[in-house]
């Protein structure tokens, strides 16, 4: 398995000390490949399974399924590769169960399965990043917000952010804790037009 | 497709294995990392895969957060300021348009004298029927109701099916519906009204009415009725049980044309279908306490033929307008 080492670019925060991380293969391509897929494959799952409490598990297995999976060998149409593990996935459940989500064939090919082109959900992500991240912050309660600002954009650290915003640090890694998620979410679950309102 | 080997149970709990990872992130994000740290950090990923992804995905998006910096402080006053201002409402009027455009919608001509006007539906239709004063009453598949509107009070006879009703209330012209000997009296409110062989069931989801026993010869039982009240009414009894509003929101789907089900036995499942479609299902013996959950279109028989075969893996046989469904035998010999 080959590994490199992977560098953020050099905005501010970016080359901050810990930021790089070694990655393999398998996890370049879930990073490339995957991740932009997410918000095909909320769709998918949210329209094939009822109870929203388990999506975010559902979520889990799937990465886990396609990741155990490329770490033997990289798939090569990695978003039929996604959806076709999620449907396998919720047919294995439901079997499990024996408790039927009737629609869990509705069909792949609605979400453009049968063309895997390496294109659109690269480019949107690409293009509606930066809108979706500032739409997130937006969001985002206020002391969040501006401890996330402070870490991002002015690149402070924890305790100079403590300072700051007059509150503790653990307070303040609970803040910036909760904004990744939040931002992680944005940029990669949430549909585009639900964010744009 | 390749072989994805199975993940065994019990898997991590996503939301538990994301917070963790946060943490993890927000550590190797600071000055203070020592390689002992990254020793443990090791050990929790090769806990489980599921740990090393949850801290790719939130690591992927944190680095590309550092697009914010593009914007820096003044920007991002005026993105603070730009508030919500149209989400809500923008959603809102999406959705009025859906509901004016799901079924199809004509307005009744209220005569001064009151005057009976019959209205049906055939099986797998659905109506909505708007009088003068602004109510409206849904009509579900196979469903026949007279309506008379008067000066001075408004009746509706539900003679067979199911029907919701959005009253306008007025107390100056009272609103009734007669069902299996029972009147419904609106005192302003939203209702469904579901009629049986035997029984009457009556779902209260928004304001308050009473339902009163109509017949001569028994005891008068009436029964005031609150948001989330049922009340299942037979000649003889009448019994109230709460249900959430989720629960009613679900028996209400059929107003956007869709069965819902949630833990329903299949034998249920296909007297609900066969309530709206001319192929009639059946099921035999034990494939009827099969449960099924999901959101179906409620006049797609074939789609959910397709699925009772290749999913529930039951055996179909269809022959005319009958569609048969039974669990394959074990021993099959062909």
């Amino acid at each position: 398995m080959t590994e490199r080492l992977l560098i953020g670019d050099d905005c501010a925060g970016a080359n901050r000390p810990g930021t790089e991380m070694v990655v393999s293969e398998a996890d370049d391509w879930f990073m490339r490949e995957v991740l932009p897929l997410e918000t095909t494959l909320m769709l998918y799952l949210r329209q094939n399974w009822r109870k929203r409490a388990d999506i975010a598990d559902l979520r889990q297995e799937v990465y886990m399924r396609v990741y155990e999976a490329a770490q033997k060998q990289i798939p090569e149409q990695a978003k039929a590769f996604v959806l076709m593990t999620a449907r396998n996935m919720l047919i294995d459940r439901v079997r499990a169960e024996r408790v039927i989500p009737i629609d869990v064939v509705n069909d792949l090919e609605a979400l453009g399965v049968a063309s895997d082109q390496p294109g659109p959900d690269h480019t949107v992500l690409a293009r509606d990043a930066l809108r979706r991240l500032q739409a997130a912050l937006e969001h985002l309660p206020n002391r969040e917000r501006e401890a996330i600002v402070f870490r991002k954009l002015d690149g402070l650290s924890r305790r100079e952010i403590a300072t700051r915003m007059g509150v503790s640090e653990v307070t303040v890694k609970t803040h910036i804790t909760r904004g990744m998620r939040a931002l992680a979410d944005a940029l990669f679950s949430e549909r585009p037009d639900l964010r744009k309102k | 497709m390749a072989d994805v080997q199975k993940t065994s149970f019990p898997m991590p709990d996503a939301t538990e294995v994301e917070a963790q990872a946060a943490d993890w992130l927000d550590r190797r994000d600071r000055d203070d990392w020592t390689p002992e740290l990254q020793a443990e950090m090791d050990a929790w990923f090769a806990h489980s895969s599921a740990n090393r992804l949850a801290y790719l995905r939130l690591y992927a998006a944190w680095t590309e957060a550092n697009r914010l910096a593009a914007l820096r402080r003044p920007r991002l006053e005026r993105i603070r300021n730009v508030g919500r201002k149209f989400g809500p409402t923008a959603i809102k009027v999406a959705a009025v348009l859906i509901v004016g455009g799901a079924a199809g919608v004509f307005t009744l001509k209220t005569p001064k004298a009151p005057q009976i006007a019959t209205y049906s539906t055939p099986m797998g239709g659905r109506e909505t029927l708007k009088l003068a004063d602004g109510s409206e009453i849904e009509l579900n598949t196979d469903t026949v109701v007279r309506v008379s509107t008067g000066s001075s009070a408004r009746k509706v006879w539900l003679d067979r099916g199911e029907a919701y009703f959005q009253i306008q209330h007025n107390a100056a012209r009272p609103f009734t519906v007669f069902a299996n000997n029972h009147r419904i009296v609106d005192l302003g409110t939203k209702f469904l009204v579901q009629t049986g062989p035997e029984s009457l069931r009556v779902s209260l989801v928004e304001g308050r009415a009473r339902v009163e026993t109509q017949s001569l010869w028994n005891t008068h039982q009436s029964a005031l009725l609150a948001p989330g009240d049922v009340v299942v009414a037979t000649a003889t009894s009448m019994s109230l049980e709460k249900k959430t509003a989720h629960v009613l929101r679900d028996e209400l789907s059929w107003r956007r044309g869709m069965l819902i089900f949630d833990r329903t036995p299949l034998a249920e499942v296909v007297k609900q279908f066969n309530r709206y479609n001319a192929t009639k299902l059946a099921v035999n013996g034990r494939a009827g306490e099969i449960k099924i959950d999901g959101t179906f279109p409620a006049n797609n028989v074939d789609d959910f033929l397709h699925i009772a075969r290749d999913v529930l893996g039951l055996r179909v046989v269809r022959e005319g307008a009958v569609a048969e469904l039974s669990e394959k035998e074990l021993l099959q010999h062909r």
